[in-house]
């Protein structure tokens, strides 16, 4: 009997390698920053970024070759991360009413090593202000090719910079199918693609409330 | 040759015929919702020993203590255990083997051995290869990995096929022993040649499991090259390949024995047991043939891409993973 199950793992989870997606994590904190005539402006991030992905940035950044990341190599680090995110809309989709709210842009962006991680700190503002007597605001912030995976802190994950608004953090549910599609990219040897847009199954999905 | 509803083909009959049944009624159950909750419940263990080994690392790198030395090691260990738990092929194919064949269970626990062991060596070849020779090319380990990856999954195919022309070979050897009553004259050499193709088994066992590397190792000695703790890097992934080398040890000898117990339940004679083995032979090799093929065409599909009007291939930059400014 035991022979059958694994015949059926077989087929359902077989190509499980073992690293399957996603390679590099992310943690993260969210301020959602408020005008004074609270409407939603901007959305300061906080990305903390894992150990290995830290060292394998060290490789690459360490520019006098000293073995640490100092300020200017990490912001460095940061504004060339941030740039090429920008066709990828920073990694976050804020959306009103089930439409997508425009990024105009990002600023005062400044990074840190915690302890052996890199922290990233910027601020996205949009084109717009979303008023938030608007019905549905939510944002996702996720790699659309899950190669990174982006979650909240446990601890404070959002805050609001004034106002009277609240969240709540719904955990993603995703399809089995999804699941083992992360799962089998790498044994597959399928190149992920930001179209697939397979990280938006598994983006933890942030509703703002403000009564 | 005419059917005959003798005692062979009733076994043969019956033995599919639950063999059926019992993958009808596991495919009952919910799997879906429990394998995504499984899968998700790994990956989330795989971060935290990421985490660990990284943590252990720098802790050998600041301190040079024997002491995060053994902690790496243990991490390793217990991530090969946690690794082997979860269905990875290599597994599947020393089950398969082991079910397939009524005298290797020893055979299997070698070839297990033997394979976890040249895993660690291959991935210990491969990243500090390439880490000396040339000046460590990423991109390069990718390349060489995931065209040892492909071989091995020739080499299963080549297996799978062995194992059904083999139990094909049983069913008529076994109808041939009934009829002819084969003297014993012919015991030694059928002794020598199954001992010879035994060892051809082997080989091909251990090299088609065993050139292929454990990803986790690679990233595990890629990371001690980077730290300069090349040392205990190479403890910790052979600690990892007796890790998974022992749960798979483990899961193939409850597999075995879940299956003796089941044919003592239905009473199996010795002659019936060589029948029943050999129509499980070929379910398990034509399942190994399968997975094997179906993974060799996958890698080289994704070696060699053919572009479709939808799908233009195009290369996909990470924006986070940009390299050197």
């Amino acid at each position: 009997m035991r022979f059958w199950i694994l015949v059926l793992m077989v087929f359902v989870l077989a190509p499980r390698g073992a690293m399957a997606h996603p390679h590099a994590w992310v943690d993260m904190r969210e301020q959602v920053i408020l005008n004074n005539k609270n409407q939603i402006t901007a959305l300061r991030e906080h990305w903390v970024f894992d150990e290995f992905y830290t060292e394998f940035a060290r490789q690459d950044y360490d520019l006098n070759h000293n073995g640490k990341l100092e300020h200017d190599e990490l912001m460095k680090l940061g504004t060339d991360n941030l740039t090429r995110l920008r066709d990828y809309d920073f990694f976050t989709l804020v959306q009103e009413g089930g439409k997508a709210v425009k990024i105009k842009t990002f600023r005062d962006v400044d990074s840190a090593q915690v302890g052996n991680r890199i922290a990233l700190d910027f601020t996205l503002v949009f084109a717009a202000p979303v008023e938030t007597a608007g019905q549905g605001i939510s944002y996702k912030i996720y790699d659309p090719s899950y190669y990174i995976e982006m979650k909240h802190e446990k601890e404070n994950p959002v805050s609001f910079s004034g106002g009277t608004c609240h969240f709540t953090l719904t955990q993603p549910k995703p399809d089995i199918s999804k699941i083992g599609l992360a799962a089998t990219l790498d044994q597959l040897k399928q190149k992920p693609q930001a179209a697939d847009n397979l990280g938006s199954y598994f983006a933890e999905k942030v509703d703002i409330t403000c009564p | 040759m005419p059917i005959k509803f003798t005692r062979r083909t009733r076994i043969i009959f019956f033995t599919t015929v639950i063999a059926a049944a019992a993958i009808f009624a596991l495919a009952q159950l919910p799997w879906p919702t429990l394998l995504g909750d499984a899968i998700t419940y790994i990956n989330g263990q795989q971060r935290i020993f990421h985490d660990q080994m990284a943590l252990h690392m720098r802790a050998i790198k600041e301190t040079h203590s024997l002491l995060a030395t053994l902690a790496l090691v243990a991490a390793g260990f217990t991530y090969g255990v946690f690794h082997a738990l979860g269905p990875c092929h290599d597994k599947m194919v020393i089950t398969g083997y082991m079910l397939a064949n009524k005298r290797s269970i020893r055979r299997g626990m070698i070839v297990n051995a033997l394979a976890s062991l040249l895993q660690a060596v291959t991935a210990m070849v491969l990243v500090l290869g390439l880490f000396y020779l040339l000046g460590f090319a990423r991109a390069a380990a990718e390349h060489i990995a995931s065209l040892m990856e492909m071989g091995s999954f020739v080499f299963v195919v080549c297996l799978g096929i062995r194992q059904i022309l083999q139990s094909v070979r049983d069913i008529i050897g076994a109808n041939h022993v009934h009829d002819e009553h084969c003297g014993h004259a012919h015991m030694a050499d059928a002794a020598q040649v199954e001992k010879a193709k035994g060892f051809r088994d082997l080989a091909v066992m251990t090299l088609s499991l065993g050139i292929r590397p454990c990803s986790g190792a690679v990233l595990l000695l890629v990371f001690a090259c980077i730290l300069g703790t090349i040392g205990a890097g190479i403890a910790a992934t052979f600690a990892m390949a007796i890790g998974s080398a022992v749960m798979t040890a483990v899961l193939a000898l409850m597999a075995v024995q879940s299956k003796n117990w089941a044919l003592k339940f239905f009473k199996f004679s010795e002659r019936d047991l060589t029948l029943t083995h050999a129509v499980l032979g070929i379910a398990g090799g034509a399942i190994i043939a399968i997975m094997g093929a179906f993974f060799a065409y996958a890698a080289i599909r994704a070696e060699m891409p053919v572009a479709t009007e939808t799908q233009p291939i195009t290369a996909y930059h990470h924006p986070l993973m940009g390299g050197a400014p």
